[in-house]
């Protein structure tokens, strides 16, 4: 409703300790044809809600999770973010999906956006394949030549068993970490003691490396952040 | 695997038209206001899936093929015939690092990936030791590489970096079972060819007994010891 009316947005407040959450919800895939045919400019609706969002919330930063596959949404995103950046995975595919980001990248900056690119991620890559995690982080430095952005140094790894866990439980990595360890030893007493384990199985068994490149990535991200808000001010 | 630059802005005059349908809004107008802080993530970490070619523009999908293409360093690679990195590439604009030409020649040993003149070598660390260094001897605005950073610490307290490596490596009861993992952090050091040939010849001078050292294990001990002196001194 902010993006196609221009309508005050409501938070879900306080999911975690000062933080505020926005679900986009089912109607955001039909939100782009919808604007196409009623000719709502979406960028000038969103940055009016976020606008007012951030003024009556006194945010101090907003992260917007897109996807990939929607241009109109990703150009009206492109428009009103202050900064970019790109996660990418280790295939080909995801790599060409950043060269034709980088492409609208450049177009919304050529029409007057003011969106800077602060970096591109490698994700969901396997930490173990340092030859083929190197090719590609070669790949991600080729293109980002001239950008003036650098690669993140952090890579987060594949663990599809944390994965899991994470959408089924909404838990952030960090509180996996202590879930995995509580579910670990209530089955092992529950075992010694002659009984079935009970309870919510966990997959992970110890997802403390994935939290641990959430939390390097998030403190490289917020680095670069207070970089550019430094030269900016 | 190789790649154009394809955020570098010059393409703006030159073939950004072309590979993209217009838009199907007005252009963009300037903001007037200060916009909020506002970082964009495209495609959610968490997700599993990364960006992938976008189905407005089956044109651009399309015609990104790879395979080496000639290139002027006058002029950016066509993104549809992605370049061979060559030694003319222009610079990353990366913290003022002095541009390639000046920089040693990657001589790397056969083990160990060169990029652009550094070698590059990885090394796992605590996260403590990590976040003790980060915020002890690199915690300035200015500050020096890893691999500046170690082998200063190399050249100024060698000993001391012999006897922590000694000290790391010394037989513990440390189970060497099953163990629960610990949080790590990876480092990417980049060394110069001099830096790396000085930094080996030191940890190897630590071994005993034959006992290999690994660079990790000088990477380690010399960052415990930079740490350490930091700690003291301030």
């Amino acid at each position: 409703m902010g993006l196609q009316y221009a309508e005050p947005i409501e938070p879900v407040r306080e999911v975690r300790p000062g933080l505020d959450v926005i679900p986009g919800g089912p109607l955001l895939s039909v939100l782009a044809a919808a604007a196409a045919t009623t000719g709502v400019s979406l960028a000038d609706n969103l940055r009016e809600t976020l606008s007012d969002l951030c003024a009556r919330e006194d945010y101090g930063l907003v992260l917007i999770d897109s996807g990939p596959g929607d241009a109109t949404i990703l150009d009206a995103l492109l428009a009103t973010a202050r900064y970019l950046v790109v996660p990418s995975s280790d295939d080909s595919a995801s790599l060409e999906g950043v060269e034709l980001l980088a492409t609208r990248y450049l177009r919304a900056r050529k029409a007057g956006a003011q969106v800077e690119l602060l970096g591109v991620v490698l994700f969901n890559a396997n930490i173990r394949a340092t030859t083929r995690n190197q090719l590609v982080l070669e790949s991600i430095d080729q293109m980002l030549e001239g950008s003036g952005a650098t690669r993140f140094t952090s890579i987060i790894r594949s663990d599809k068993a944390a994965a899991i866990d994470l959408r089924a439980l909404s838990l952030t990595p960090k509180e996996l970490v202590g879930a995995a360890a509580g579910a670990r030893k209530s089955r092992l007493s529950a075992l010694r003691s002659g009984h079935s384990p009970t309870g919510e199985r966990l997959w992970s068994r110890d997802p403390a490396g994935l939290a641990t490149d959430y939390q390097e990535l998030s403190r490289e991200l917020l680095r670069r952040i207070a970089e550019r808000e430094r030269v900016g001010v | 695997m190789g790649r154009s630059s394809v955020f570098d802005p010059s393409r703006l005059d030159e073939e950004l038209d072309e590979l993209l349908p217009p838009p199907s809004r007005v252009p963009v107008a300037v903001l007037q206001d200060e916009p909020p802080t506002v970082a964009e993530a495209a495609g959610a970490p968490t997700s599993g899936s990364g960006p992938v070619p976008d189905s407005a523009a089956p044109a651009a999908a399309d015609s990104v093929e790879d395979g080496p293409t000639p290139d002027s360093p006058d002029r950016p690679p066509h993104p549809a015939q992605p370049a061979v990195a060559t030694a003319t590439r222009r610079p990353r604009g990366s913290g003022g690092r002095p541009p390639a030409q000046e920089r040693a020649p990657a001589e790397s040993p056969s083990n160990t990936p060169a990029v652009g003149g550094f070698i590059v070598v990885a090394a796992r660390i605590p996260t403590q030791l990590w976040d003790a260094v980060i915020n002890g001897p690199l915690s300035g605005r200015e500050r020096p590489s890893y691999a500046q950073l170690i082998t200063w610490t190399c050249q100024d307290q060698p000993d001391d970096v012999v006897r922590q490596i000694r000290a790391n490596l010394a037989p513990d009861r440390t189970p060497r079972g099953r163990r629960l993992a610990a949080p790590v952090n990876t480092i990417t050091v980049r060394f110069r060819h001099d830096e790396l040939s000085a930094f080996d010849e030191l940890i190897e001078s630590a071994s005993i007994a034959g006992q290999r050292v690994t660079r990790t294990a000088g990477i380690i001990a010399a960052l415990q010891v930079s740490s350490a002196t930091s700690t003291a001194s301030s």
